[in-house]
């Protein structure tokens, strides 16, 4: 492995958070494409050998994990900081966002019928949804969305690849309906 | 419900009074407000039916949230669907409802998957870190006590009071001064001060001191002298 593979291995090793290419270039003095090449080279090295840990690339960053064959392993081992579980009503305040951002309190309210205010408060505090800007619209109310953190931590690259409901479970929802 | 309402234009239930309304067969103008309200305080006075009362709380709060927004200007016309029909907005709403709860049961399905990965993201940044705990709870009981010892307890909320009848003689002045003038430059500064000025200039309206004219939304409110008053 290159001086500089090994370098940017230490650094995700050792990194609590994903770490995006041109970060990864500035604390290693390399040009980025060059960063990026190697973490490729990493990533498949990893792969060919069938490594405990993988290279996976979350809100756009890199980083390094275990893999899910060894969840229970891991769960064995015990003393691992897991993270506080998300409660229903926090998910799908967070489902609004994600799929619908940036919404206002107001909408977030009026889809779920509910009041929102603890599970915005929750998310808020957790880092997934933040202030994005204020809608135009009488009283300015606060738009939000959601974070790298919270890509991080649904292990997606970016918004894109929030997945879909699928299309036949659609088609019978409407079925129902009328 | 057996109350009834009695109006010039409708006699009977009140919940009757809002269908008419909501199907848009009687014009939520023709309706006075405080009339019917006048006449349930007195039902209510007589009778003491409590449980009347609070049915005709929500049947009134939907007849005024009709009527105030029959009277507000709006920007663009309302989606004529939702306005009017119920029916469809409801399973509008469901509908989409729905989808947002399917849409948390995939978030919910990641969110395990990445739970099992490790390291877990880093929770602690930017979070208030856990001082270390090395104490009683009589130590802190000690502490506590020194801390509102120390505080100076003096909270005091100034208060500002707004007469309308000070804001009334303030327009009036203005109306004698000037004859004409432009509401926005006599109404004060401060939310209470500018609710007061406007309570005030409403009253001037409705004796007929003065005439009041207001070309757009947001715009400047004219207000001048009444001819011949």
């Amino acid at each position: 492995m290159s001086e500089l593979g090994a370098a940017l291995e230490a650094a995700l090793f050792a990194s609590p958070r994903a770490l995006t290419g041109a970060e990864l270039g500035r604390v290693l003095d390399a040009p980025e494409e060059l960063v990026e090449r190697e973490l490729a080279a990493l990533g498949a090295a990893y792969e060919r050998r069938g490594a405990g840990v993988q290279l996976r690339r979350v809100g756009g960053g890199w980083r390094l994990m275990t893999r899910p064959e060894h969840a229970q392993v891991l769960a064995r081992l015990g003393g691992l900081a897991r993270r506080a579980a998300l409660s229903r009503a926090a998910m799908e305040t967070l489902a609004v966002v994600a799929y619908r951002q940036p919404v206002t309190r107001a909408q977030l309210e009026e889809l779920r019928g509910v009041g929102c205010e603890g599970a915005l408060a929750t998310l808020l505090e957790r880092g997934m949804v933040e202030e994005v800007g204020r809608k135009e619209a009488p009283g300015r109310p606060v738009l939000y969305g959601t974070t790298r953190e919270f890509l991080t931590a649904f292990g997606l690259r970016d918004l894109g690849e929030l997945p879909e409901p699928e299309a036949e479970e659609l088609l019978q929802e409407r079925l129902e309906l009328e | 419900m057996n109350y009834r309402v009695r109006l010039e234009v409708f006699e009977g239930p009140l919940d009757l009074l809002l269908y008419l309304v909501e199907e848009a067969q009687l014009d939520i103008h023709e309706v006075s407000l405080v009339r019917v309200t006048d006449q349930f305080l007195e039902y209510l006075a007589a009778t003491h039916d409590v449980e009347q009362a609070s049915r005709f709380l929500v049947v009134a709060a939907q007849l005024m949230a009709i009527k105030a927004r029959s009277l507000l200007p709006l920007p663009q016309a309302p989606s004529p669907r939702e306005q009017e029909d119920p029916g469809p907005g409801l399973a509008r709403r469901l509908a989409e409802y729905r989808q947002v709860r399917r849409q948390a049961d995939l978030l919910a399905t990641l969110w395990a998957r990445e739970s099992f990965l490790y390291p877990a993201p880093d929770r602690t940044e930017g979070a208030v870190q856990a001082p270390p705990v090395r104490g009683t709870a009589a130590a802190l009981a000690r502490a506590m006590a020194w801390v509102l010892g120390r505080a100076e307890v003096a909270v005091s909320v100034p208060q500002v009071p707004i007469s309308v009848t000070e804001r009334l003689a303030a327009l009036r002045d203005a109306l004698e001064g000037r004859g004409r003038f432009v509401f926005q430059e006599v109404m004060g500064r401060g939310r209470g001060c500018v609710v007061g000025s406007f309570l005030a200039l409403l009253e001037l309206w409705r004796t007929g001191e003065a005439e009041v004219r207001q070309e757009e939304p947001f715009g400047a409110i004219q207000v001048w002298r009444e001819e011949g008053a």
